[in-house]
């Protein structure tokens, strides 16, 4: 059983750079990929998100991460993610951007979604970057929904 | 025994053609006996020659050219210097300077002025280096490179460094301050840098900051 809701921030804007912040990023331009690892940070528009190691999986023929021709295909976030998007933050263990499908998913054990004063639990986000929708599924638990009643009345 | 009679005209009972044919062979013994010991001395310096020369010829690089040099105050001071060669893959690089100071004391070590380099990194990306001065190790083909320096990759990415030691031959490039590099849709700035593995493993290290252009990402996205 799942809930959806709205995660604007998320939907990716194609007209903002990119920041990213780390200790270290190697680049193994053989197998096409970016490790960025130690307080990693990725910072676009309004959406921060943080993780401890972040790695991009990139192609194109001869594409190079310093010779600038690379299009991201994947990038997976490891130990502890944390997102940031305007009034709604999402906690999980590990995170994956699939850019093809433009699908941002978050899992762990316990995925926390929280808007303002709402909190969601459950143990998979999936938010659609085109659209901005978030889905957050309990898989097979129940997803713990805790509305703050004072939310309820703005409704 | 023969030489005493060398000088002699020869037994008296000897006819005049004998007493030639005996001289003619007495020289001739005398020539051998010369020979003998000239040939093997002749042998000896040839092959000292030929030594010689293919043991300079493997200190001093044969691919290395000078335009003139000349000696002051105990160093050799060598205008237009190039070196050219082929490192493991076969690509070959060349360095040229305006300028090469070489110690005689310490003839490996070479003080370069305005040292232009290309370093194949990998098969696809040459790395051409342009730097104010640069101290080059003959003995392991290494550059330190101690003055702020460029960087442009073939691929057409530029990259700004405070320093660096450059393995001209293996194709390392490895430096500890800070350094800035730019792609059409990239840059990246660290505190530090590694390239190893001729340029297939790049590693940056300490406040790494990436700015991707939002270009990167529109073609991405639509």
């Amino acid at each position: 059983q799942a809930t959806t809701s709205q995660m604007d921030g998320m939907r990716l804007s194609n007209d903002e750079p990119i920041q990213i912040e780390s200790d270290q990023l190697e680049i193994k331009e053989q197998e096409k990929k970016a490790y960025f690892t130690g307080n990693v940070k990725v910072v676009q528009g309004t959406t921060t998100m943080r993780a401890g190691k972040m790695t991009v999986l990139y192609t194109g023929e001869g594409a190079s991460m310093t010779g600038g021709n690379a299009d991201i295909e994947k990038i997976y976030l490891d130990n502890k993610v944390l997102l940031n998007s305007g009034t709604q933050q999402a906690t999980a263990d590990k995170g994956e951007f699939d850019m093809p499908s433009q699908t941002f998913i978050l899992t762990g054990d316990q995925v926390v979604l929280s808007e303002g004063p709402n909190v969601f639990k459950g143990c998979k986000l999936t938010v659609y970057m085109e659209t901005g929708e978030a889905r957050l599924d309990a898989c097979g638990g129940r997803v713990e929904i805790l509305l703050d009643p004072k939310s309820r009345q703005q409704q | 025994m023969l030489q005493r009679m060398l000088k002699a005209p020869g037994p008296a009972s000897m006819g005049r053609a004998e007493v030639d044919a005996y001289q003619a062979a007495v020289a001739h013994s005398a020539r051998v006996r010369k020979l003998r010991i000239w040939l093997p001395i002749g042998a000896v310096v040839i092959s000292a020659i030929f030594i010689s020369v293919s043991v300079i010829r493997a200190y001093l690089p044969e691919n290395l050219s000078v335009e003139s040099a000349r000696i002051e105050d105990g160093k050799i001071v060598m205008e237009r210097p190039a070196i050219a060669g082929r490192n493991d893959d076969g690509i070959s690089y060349s360095m040229t300077a305006v300028r090469a100071l070489q110690d005689i004391a310490n003839p490996n070590m070479i003080t370069l002025e305005d040292v232009k380099a290309a370093v194949p990194l990998n098969v696809n990306t040459i790395a051409r280096v342009v730097a104010t001065e640069g101290i080059f190790d003959r003995g392991t083909d290494r550059m330190e490179l101690t003055a702020p320096f460029d960087v442009n990759l073939s691929n057409g990415t530029t990259a700004k460094f405070q320093s660096a030691q450059l393995d001209v031959v293996a194709g390392t490039l490895n430096t500890d301050d800070p350094v800035s590099i730019d792609t059409e849709q990239a840059s990246i700035v660290a505190q530090s840098l590694k390239i190893t593995d001729k340029g297939r493993t790049i590693t940056f290290a300490g406040q790494v900051r990436v700015n991707i252009e939002a270009a990167a990402i529109r073609n991405r996205g639509s």
